[in-house]
């Protein structure tokens, strides 16, 4: 069938008088029933996620402490916020933390899964999604005390290991550089396995005859990966990319467990700040502010994903 | 999966916040809430029955007892009240009761002490604050120590423990050239560290962390210089190492035990885990600069505005205080006793140190202190790091406190 005989046909049906079907029930009754089944998970919706989101922009403007009533403030909060050393402080960590986390959870997910599902379907392969996604359901705070304990500086097996082989130890938990660095890495470790299983769904999509064609045409299995793997998953790495980055903003276990946010205040983070002002300091208009521009950040990052997938 | 703790309790104090202006109440005159931490042996509420027994059957009311853990003690406080489901009477520390001074949320016990039966108390004025007796306290100890290794004191040669800084000085270096570790110190902790690290050197070289009224820090001083330049010495002379950063208190409190280290400053409530490290273990109460002194805690019972009968309440808070019940309660935590009435249980060897006159320093109630004490820990830090120069440290710890405690008190 060719393309003009094909217009002809729609042509042709839409002449023809349409088909009379049954009357339908009337819309506005139709409505109201579905309208039912969505009212729970709308109440809840509103009452655990809008209402804290509205709450929280409200008491951004006041000077709420918890424990006594609200006075509005107006802008105070922002203001304060803006000239605050120790916010915008936090706000670089949490980019650092992020630029450092991010890519790399994403390259490892990435290329363990293509390893995994173009060579290893099999027990082994089974073996190595299994032991990566132990760190996905453990307990971020077990996870932060596990971690602590091996990076000590005078008891820790890796300093042991490095003191083995003739590098000398290294104090990461005590020196600002590397202590950020230990937490992103940690953070590496916990979240690849996630990314992982997800990458490997993706792949398992990716037709097999696309490789195969490729492989005729003489490509290798580098060249495939460039330029089918990463190609065809570009929505799941869009959606990696942007859920890792949300998750990066909102890190709190880790750091709290693994640093305290110590050294001299080198790992405190965006959630960590916001944490010591509502409930060490008990300034929780403040926190509230901030509250609310992380909001905005995890909003602006969402946002971009929906952009980006409605692009492709 | 990955919700966070803080905007976890933010939402829960928002949510507590509706559901408290939906009504609810204190509780009922005939049933008391009573809050507090996990002590020594006690970890459990039903090891309180007992204590509680007789109060329970004289006043026909029953006291339910919660206890919460340390590490999330204030933020069940700070959820609880805001719901309306805080207690009627809890047990603060003096940070806390400051905050909540603040806030209008403590009732200072005054007007009922009078028609209660109090006891003889020896510590009564660690809970007054501005001539209101706000708090009754129900813990007075975990005082600070230097602990030794004498073992290791021997090995360098050094006979005696050390009584001033300067001696401190001299054993660490001693120590040092014979391969041992003199000091450690856990800096890689919270800012309660400085009840053992920071506050001690202070009030020893005549210093003090706040002004008289409460309302401006007052560290950033020639002592408070002193006592931070102390801390330097010890880091450039190599008595602290780098480690001591990223060391929280359970790593020094191994370190020390399994004969890594001479000396740790730390409570009397660790004496019987050092005493079991294979080593002979010694103590020296203070070290001496300008004077002598030491932290020691005071932790207090509060009276909750929300307690339906203040009277009530009152009567048990000086019936938990009195010679009778804290016999029992020393038996499962031995502390100090609170009253003229109350024999001594504690370890012998810190009887002393309890009794000496104005070895002992509490911290003092001010509201905001937490945030001038996260600041103070935070420089001191820097300063160790060498981000900082002692004088900067302090001067800009003294900024940042200055802010909170305007804040917190206005």
């Amino acid at each position: 069938m060719t393309a003009s005989q094909i217009t002809e046909e729609h042509a042709a049906s839409a002449r023809s008088p349409a088909p009379q079907l049954p009357a339908a029930p009337p819309r506005r009754g139709k409505s109201l029933a579905g309208l039912w089944y969505v009212v729970p998970s709308m109440v809840i919706l509103l009452l655990a996620v809008v209402a804290p989101i509205v709450m929280s922009a409200y008491y951004s403007f006041t000077d709420y402490s918890l424990l006594r009533s609200e006075n509005w403030v107006g802008g105070d909060n922002y203001r304060e916020l803006f000239a605050d050393g120790g916010f915008r402080r936090a706000l670089w960590q949490t980019f650092v933390y992020t630029v450092i986390s991010v890519p790399l959870q994403t390259t490892v997910a990435l290329v363990v899964a293509a390893l995994l599902a173009r060579r290893s379907r099999n027990r082994f392969g089974m073996f190595v999604r299994s032991a990566m996604f132990v760190p996905v359901i453990a307990s971020m705070v077990i996870i932060g005390s596990v971690w602590r304990y091996l990076l000590g500086t005078d008891q820790g097996v890796v300093n042991a290991f490095l003191e083995l082989v003739g590098v000398g130890s290294v104090n990461w938990l005590g020196q600002p550089v590397t202590a950020l660095l230990v937490v992103s890495l940690v953070t590496v470790w916990k979240n690849a396995g996630y990314f992982l299983i997800i990458y490997y769904a993706g792949m398992l999509d990716i037709p097999e005859e696309l490789y195969e064609a490729s492989s005729i045409d003489g490509a290798g299995g580098v060249r495939q990966f460039w330029c089918i793997t990463i190609p065809s998953l570009r929505p799941v790495t869009l959606l990696i990319v942007i859920l890792g980055t949300i998750w990066s903003f909102q890190v709190f276990d880790l750091v709290y467990t693994m640093t305290s946010g110590g050294p001299g205040r080198a790992t405190v983070t965006l959630v960590v700040a916001i944490y010591n002002a509502a409930f060490e300091n008990m300034q929780m208009g403040y926190a509230s502010a901030m509250a609310m521009v992380l909001f905005a950040i995890v909003f602006a990052a969402s946002f971009a994903q929906r952009l980006l997938l409605r692009q492709k | 999966m990955k919700a966070n703790r803080a905007a976890i309790l933010l939402a829960a104090a928002t949510g507590v916040g509706l559901a408290a202006a939906c009504g609810g109440s204190a509780g009922e005159a005939d049933s008391l809430d009573l809050w507090l931490p996990p002590q020594a042996n006690i970890a459990n509420a039903s090891d309180w029955d007992p204590i509680l027994a007789d109060f329970e059957a004289d006043r026909s009311v029953e006291v339910n007892v919660r206890i919460i853990p340390w590490e999330n003690y204030e933020e069940a406080y700070l959820t609880g009240i805001t719901g309306g489901e805080g207690p009627d009477v809890g047990l603060m520390y003096s940070s806390m009761m400051a905050d909540y001074l603040a806030q209008d949320v403590l009732v200072p016990f005054d007007e009922y002490l009078s028609n209660a039966d109090v006891p003889d108390y020896l510590y009564l004025e660690e809970g007054a604050v501005a001539g209101q007796q706000v708090a009754i306290p129900l813990v007075v100890g975990g005082v600070r120590v230097l602990y030794y290794n004498a073992d290791l004191l021997a090995e360098a040669g050094i006979n005696e423990p050390p009584a001033t800084w300067n001696e401190f000085l001299d054993a660490a270096a001693q120590l040092t050239d014979a391969g041992i570790t003199p000091l450690v110190q856990p800096w890689g902790g919270h800012s309660g560290m400085l009840n053992e690290n920071f506050f001690p050197l202070l009030w020893q070289a005549d210093g003090e962390l706040f002004s008289e009224d409460g309302s401006a820090t007052a560290f950033n001083s020639s002592e408070g210089e002193e006592a931070a330049g102390f801390l330097q010495e010890l880091m450039d002379t190599g008595a602290l190492s780098a480690a001591t950063l990223s060391m929280n208190p359970d790593d020094a409190e191994s370190q020390f035990i399994a004969g890594e280290a001479a000396f740790i400053f730390s409570s009397d409530a660790r004496y019987d885990n050092f005493s079991d490290g294979g080593f002979e273990v010694g103590l020296v109460a203070s070290l001496e600069n300008q004077t002598r002194s030491t932290f020691v805690a005071a932790d207090a019972l509060v009276m909750l505005d929300q307690c339906p009968d203040k009277q009530l309440c009152t009567d048990l808070v000086t019936y938990i205080t009195s010679p009778e019940q804290m016999v029992q309660f020393h038996e499962l935590a031995p502390y100090p006793p609170l009253s003229t009435g109350e024999e001594y249980t504690a370890p012998e060897i810190f009887r002393d140190i309890y009794e000496e006159e104005g070895l002992l320093q509490s911290l003092p109630i001010v509201p905001g202190s937490v945030g001038v004490y996260n600041a103070l820990h935070a420089n001191l830090q820097q300063m160790l790091l060498g981000q900082k120069t002692p004088e900067q440290a302090l001067a800009d710890a003294a900024d940042e406190g200055d802010r909170a405690l305007e804040t917190a008190q206005r």
